[in-house]
């Protein structure tokens, strides 16, 4: 019971970074998938250093951070350029690109993947750490000069343009961004599970994030928060019976809360009255709806 | 040696157009459905793939009857394609478009699940030889063109002309070139907008259970995984020729079909896919509008 727990901790924290990806691109308007690339590549790198080469984990997880975001920055220069439905559909090709080298790549084991990752004990401290220090960037970046430059491209792409807001380079920012913290991720992914195999970054991955992302809601980052450990503990603590039908639940709730909810169970407004909530708590002025 | 390596060429060439026919009809449909429809269907191939079982799954049970086989492809694929339209409906009227692309993403989670679990418990489906057509029709050296191949090729550019025959010489053809146009002017002139939408679902529908059919024959068999790779690869083709381009769309198909074929023939390993997506992550970066611009 005790390591599926920490097995249940360790990858909703890893999903909650892949979600805060996705949906710090989603704020200016970009659909951006490739932190699921970076997640390979993270784990690839991370795995290949610890088992072939045989540095320490640290050093591993620093050399996958710095390779997600150089990697993650390259292509950013290109793709940030594009229109949303043109960066989804090139991060999806992306996936499927570091699919196919990892899985023809001799060096990291090919089609048999990377097996015996050496387990390390201080990894759940070092991950949700990780998640607390991204998640509390993200808060300042939401309620910065930066965070209100992404709102505005959300809303209008023309009127940020003429506000004088580079989109270029605040979507190069974003992507590597979430690039880096996807690498991570990955690097987090591989000690945990402690064996890669190519098939392990498929389309599944992608889809059940982005379920994660949308159903939580997108427009705020505490959606992905408090809706991954739910999502995922349907996959992780049911019974067998239900959990097999996973993936479809996720698709039926994904449109269900489309439908009826569109920006998500936890919307701005949501966010709006429990904040005024706790100011009513503290005494002082409620902040305009 | 040098007569070899033309036939080859040859083979691969057949093969390629095979392909992209079937790419051309697919993003036809998807097209239509981003103009008319107002939405951005990615799942289009998962229930194309999806209308592929249900034609295996009739297949089987009478028999291998051809022709009830046909007939179920096509019908599936079009009250699938109707199923989902009052999902998107709302959407579309509140003009989420990014909205409806994350919608398609649950469809195809759903279609997915379906193919992976309740049919033929997830193992690749085989076409009996009754119905796929392997069978070779012209045999030119090494080169065969199979019966399969033949009937893609030629049924696709006969589908392609009734379409295009339809979109532009007929009244229904002007009213959906009118609302892909301005869809306020559209609704100004009398044109009713949701039937029209409905209608426009309908023969994606049917353009998409021809090229099921049409797929199944070159192909012989079919799995589930094989839905997200096509879903993309009509997605790159829409997008090399630029959003909404109609015939931009069809030119590009035939090019991403011909990238393919080549390099399946001459390049080792499973690398066609990777080849075909490097290309349009390229194109995207590039010309971000694609190379034939939006909506011409």
């Amino acid at each position: 019971m005790f390591i599926i727990m920490i097995n249940f901790l360790q990858m909703t924290a890893i999903y909650i970074l892949l979600g805060w990806g996705v949906y710090i691109n989603y704020r200016m308007g970009q659909l951006y998938y490739g932190n699921v690339p970076m997640m390979a590549i993270g784990a690839y790198v991370s795995a290949f250093i610890v088992v072939n080469i045989g540095w320490p984990h640290w050093l591993a997880i620093l050399i996958a951070f710095g390779v997600g975001m150089l990697i993650s920055f390259i292509i950013a220069l290109g793709l940030a350029r594009a229109e949303a439905f043109g960066t989804a559909i090139a991060t999806m090709g992306l996936l499927f690109i570091v699919q196919t080298i990892i899985r023809n790549l001799e060096l990291v084991g090919a089609m048999y993947g990377l097996i015996n990752i050496p387990k390390v004990s201080y990894l759940p401290l070092v991950t949700w750490a990780t998640v607390f220090i991204v998640g509390f960037i993200i808060y300042k970046i939401d309620r910065c000069r930066l965070g209100r430059a992404m709102e505005t491209s959300f809303v209008d792409r023309d009127l940020a343009d003429t506000l004088g807001i580079n989109r270029y380079w605040l979507g190069v920012f974003s992507q590597t961004f979430a690039g880096t913290i996807g690498a991570l991720a990955g690097c987090y992914y591989a000690f945990t599970i402690a064996a890669l195999r190519p098939d392990h970054f498929n389309f599944a991955i992608l889809l059940r994030l982005i379920a994660f992302v949308f159903i939580g809601g997108a427009q705020t980052m505490w959606g992905v928060v408090f809706f991954t450990p739910i999502l995922w503990g349907i996959a992780a603590f049911v019974p067998s019976e239900i959990a097999a039908w996973r993936e479809m639940i996720f698709g039926v709730l994904l449109i269900v809360i489309l439908l009826i909810r569109p920006e998500g169970i936890i919307d701005r407004q949501l966010i709006r009255v429990i904040n005024n909530k706790i100011r009513q708590f503290q005494g002082r002025e409620p902040i305009g709806l | 040696m040098n007569q070899f390596a033309l036939e080859v060429f040859g083979a691969q060439l057949v093969n390629s157009l095979a392909i992209g026919s079937i790419y051309a009809i697919l993003v036809v449909g998807f097209n239509l459905l981003l103009l008319i429809g107002g939405i951005f269907q990615y799942a289009y191939p998962h229930l194309v793939v999806m209308s592929m079982y249900i034609c295996w799954l009739v297949l089987m049970a009478t028999n291998n009857n051809r022709i009830l086989g046909i007939l179920a492809a096509i019908l599936a694929s079009i009250v699938i394609n109707l199923a989902t339209e009052p999902l998107f409906r709302p959407l579309v009227k509140r003009k989420a478009s990014v909205h409806t692309f994350v919608l398609s993403l649950g469809i195809a989670t759903i279609a997915m699940d379906v193919m992976n679990r309740m049919i033929n418990t997830g193992r690749p489906i085989a076409f009996p030889p009754q119905f796929s057509g392997l069978q070779s029709l012209v045999k030119v050296g090494i080169v065969t063109i199979s019966i399969g191949q033949f009937l893609t090729i030629f049924g696709s550019i006969v589908a392609m002309f009734i379409f295009i025959y339809m979109l532009y010489r007929t009244k229904q053809g002007r009213a959906f070139r009118a609302m892909a146009q301005n869809l306020f002017v559209a609704r100004v002139l009398g044109i009713p907008i949701t039937r029209q939408r409905i209608l426009s679902y309908a023969i994606a529908g049917l353009l998409g259970g021809i090229s099921a059919v049409f797929f199944a024959m070159t192909l012989g068999s079919v799995w589930s995984t094989i839905a997200d790779i096509l879903a993309l690869k009509v997605l790159v083709a829409v997008l090399l020729a630029g959003m909404g381009n109609l015939k931009g769309g069809l030119i590009s198909a035939y090019i991403i079909g011909i990238i393919e074929g080549l390099s399946l023939a001459y390049l080792p390993g499973d690398w066609t896919n990777a080849i075909v997506f490097g290309f349009v992550i390229a194109i995207v970066i590039i010309k971000p509008k694609g190379l034939f611009g939006l909506r011409a």
